[in-house]
């Protein structure tokens, strides 16, 4: 396969600025991460300690294969919410090695909070699972959380994708033949307690885990009886009398030593058999990204440029060169996996709408897993566009990818505007990891668009009505529109929402592709059912 | 595509046939098993028909020159389909690509341009897009100037073609 030739200048002014310009916007990112993750009040680490709790992320240092990689889900979720008062929405998720089989963490985050469930940790949670479902990846639970936090209740309980879901998806998985297994560390209440409970394994650790429909307090008030926690759901009780969990552990270190015996004993299946070469990191440098992406989301830039730092080689075999260019598309391998690729460089036009439709029938046909690296501000408007049918080709272009059995992955490199993030696999169209770099933005049209249309609409309101408008009353609307969106088109409102998986450094982007399209490959490819069109 | 070598006036067609731990090569329709692995960027060792050797090797555009066994050999390289695509704009009026807004104007109306130089910023659909010259010469005149609008097929600017001598 043909090596991409690289234009870049990596001794221009321009080159310097940026890298500059995102090294920054790296450092911010890099710190929020590391805030989100290890920065705690010293009254939960001393609590913790005192009851003998490993902290989660030293409980997962220790279940983990070691020197095995760890793809960490949506480490900023709910960064923008509760005024930052749940960091990581409470609980820790990812895909990991344990016992060389791949398998998908959901730790609660008892250093914060209790592990409270917040409404944005159901939706980790319920994220971190339909991975499990869409992959059919094995699940390991690590429980120690408070439970539903009360004051939110009716924002995590009551609907079809809220706390129920977590269950569901449990039971989905078992029936699916993916194993779970889970590790009671703290107490488990409540609805809490079906997750030991709809585990196909679990392991308990004595003293500080517990698991019952009600506690203590709760059973008194109800019944008046009296009863301590380990009569009531405790290990010995529950490994020797009722049978709901299997595993009796003296310490959290027993507890993980026997769920890594457990889930060696699990079958390994045979993954799909992607076709395959030899890893060959990039040609060119993967660090020098940071000198592509320019400082103004205006600012165009070459994805080609992009492609050659993230597939093998920066071999790439590009698909109708001369077509519609403002799409590229091509064949490449990142990790060895054969991979085909669509990635922006420009609006959509007919052709590079058709172009990328084709080229995802081809590649659906030829078993052949799709990466898309969004930078789109839409299809082309206007007449003469309109009259060529941009609406019927954008569908089109909707209709095949919404329908290829191929897993897809999409990565957020910069802007992803209107109806081109569906066109480019946004968050709605089942990738099976969404990955954003922390400068990209999303929204359904830009900030000037936006707050222009709004203006537009006010005046012809006020023209009907017959009244003069007022300047002064337009520019509020105008900058109200324009501070609504520079918060909610951000990186960081659409990973604390948990439009995608995270955020990550787009030098990282290859490495979280590879462990992605590994993972994809534990189930089958559908099939295809009828032939390409060529459109 | 098929890379073409030539060497000493012998031409050589080689093509990848797989590639996993080492590289199959056809070559003139005999088959190789080459492995290769660079120390840096221009030593390394190349195990041909189970054989390890080292060389050196250094390339200039498309000449390369490998130090092997002692001897220095020159390559040609010659791509078979190489033969660059005309686009067909060989006139010296660059027109817009689609609808838009001029940002900045680049150049002057007199001043001479290389192909390729960006001669205008546009803006369409909240996307900035640099202009082109597509060719070498002088601007005879500027089409739009900062802040105006201009349909699809506008001719931005002008340029005459330097001529060849």
């Amino acid at each position: 396969m043909r090596r991409i030739q690289s234009k870049l200048n990596t001794n221009s002014a321009e080159f310097k600025q940026y890298t500059q310009h995102n090294k920054n916007i790296i450092t911010e990112f890099s710190n929020k991460q590391n805030d989100a993750r290890f920065k705690r009040p010293q009254r939960d680490i001393d609590r913790l300690a005192k009851q003998n709790k490993m902290l989660p992320r030293e409980r997962l240092d220790l279940l983990l294969d070691p020197g095995t990689p760890f793809l960490e889900f949506s480490s900023l979720a709910a960064n923008m919410a509760y005024d930052g008062t749940a960091p990581s929405a409470n609980c820790i998720t990812g895909i990991g090695i344990v016992g060389g089989r791949e398998v998908v963490i959901n730790a609660s985050d008892s250093s914060n909070k209790g592990g409270a469930w917040y409404p944005l940790t159901v939706k980790k949670i319920v994220r971190a699972l339909d991975i499990a479902v869409e992959n059919h990846l094995p699940v390991i639970h690590l429980c120690d959380s408070a439970g539903g936090f009360l004051p939110l209740q009716s924002d995590l309980f009551g609907d079809k994708y809220m706390a129920g879901r977590i269950f569901r998806n449990q039971v989905q998985l078992s029936k699916m033949g993916c194993k779970q297994l889970s590790l009671v560390f703290g107490h488990c209440t409540a609805g809490g307690a079906y997750t030991p409970a709809l585990s196909d394994y679990s392991v308990i650790v004595n003293g500080t885990g517990a698991v019952f429909l009600g506690g203590p307090p709760l059973v008194k008030a109800a019944t008046g009886e009296d009863v301590t926690v380990d009569e009531l759901g405790g290990a010995s009780m529950h490994t020797s009398v009722s049978g709901t969990c299997d595993y009796y552990a003296g310490s959290e270190r027993e507890a993980i030593a026997i769920g890594r015996e457990i889930v060696m004993q699990w079958e390994q299946k045979s993954k799909f058999a992607l076709q395959r070469e030899t890893p060959e990191d990039p040609y060119y440098d993967p660090t020098e990204l940071l000198g592509i992406i320019p400082d103004d989301i205006k600012k165009q830039f070459d994805m080609k440029e992009v492609i050659a730092r993230i597939v093998d080689g920066s071999r790439f075999s590009e698909y109708q060169p001369n077509y519609g260019e403002t799409m590229i598309c091509g064949f490449a391998n990142i990790w060895g996996y054969k991979v085909g690729i669509l990635g922006n460089n420009g609006v959509l036009f007919n052709d590079s709408t058709l172009k990328a439709a084709h080229f995802m029938a081809l590649c659906n046909q030829n078993n052949i897993p799709l990466v898309f690296l969004q930078n789109i501000t839409g299809y082309m408007i206007g007449k003469e566009y309109e009259q060529r049918g941009i609406t019927k080709d954008g569908a089109k272009m909707l209709m095949i990818q919404g329908g290829v059995e191929v897993p897809k992955f999409t990565i957020m490199t910069n802007g992803s505007f209107g109806a081109g993030n569906y066109g480019m696999c946004g968050r709605s169209w089942d990738a099976r990891t969404t990955f954003s770099w922390p400068q990209s933005q999303i929204s359904v049209m830009g900030s000037d668009q936006a707050a222009n249309t709004l203006v537009t609409i006010k005046l012809a309101q006020l023209k009907r009505e017959g009244i003069e408008p007022d300047a002064k009353e337009l520019e509020a609307i105008r900058e109200q529109v324009l501070a609504n969106y520079e918060n909610q088109t951000s990186a960081y409102y659409t990973s604390s929402e948990i439009w995608d998986d995270g955020i990550i450094s787009p030098v990282d982007t290859r490495n979280a592709l590879g462990i992605s399209i590994s993972a994809s490959l534990n189930a089958p490819f559908g099939d295809t059912k009828y032939g390409v069109l060529r459109l | 595509m098929q890379p073409k070598y030539i060497i000493d006036d012998t031409e050589y067609l080689v093509t990848p046939i797989r590639r996993t731990d080492s590289i199959v090569l056809d070559i003139n329709g005999h088959t190789q098993d080459v492995r290769l692995k660079w120390h840096d960027e221009h030593y390394g060792e190349i195990t041909i028909a189970g054989k390890p050797s080292q060389f050196y090797a250094a390339q200039d555009e498309d000449r390369l020159y490998i130090h092997i066994d002692g001897k220095v050999w020159e390559v040609n390289i010659a791509d078979e389909f190489g033969a660059t695509q005309d686009d067909g704009n060989s006139s010296g009026n660059v027109t817009a690509p689609m609808p838009g807004v001029v940002i900045e104007v680049a150049v002057n109306q007199g001043d001479s341009v290389n192909q390729g130089d960006t001669v205008m910023l546009i803006e369409s659909m909240k996307l900035q897009t640099e202009i082109k010259a597509s060719v070498t010469g002088t601007v005879t005149s500027i089409g739009s100037e900062a802040g105006a609008s201009f349909n699809k097929g506008a001719v931005l600017v002008s340029i005459t073609a330097e001529e060849q001598s």
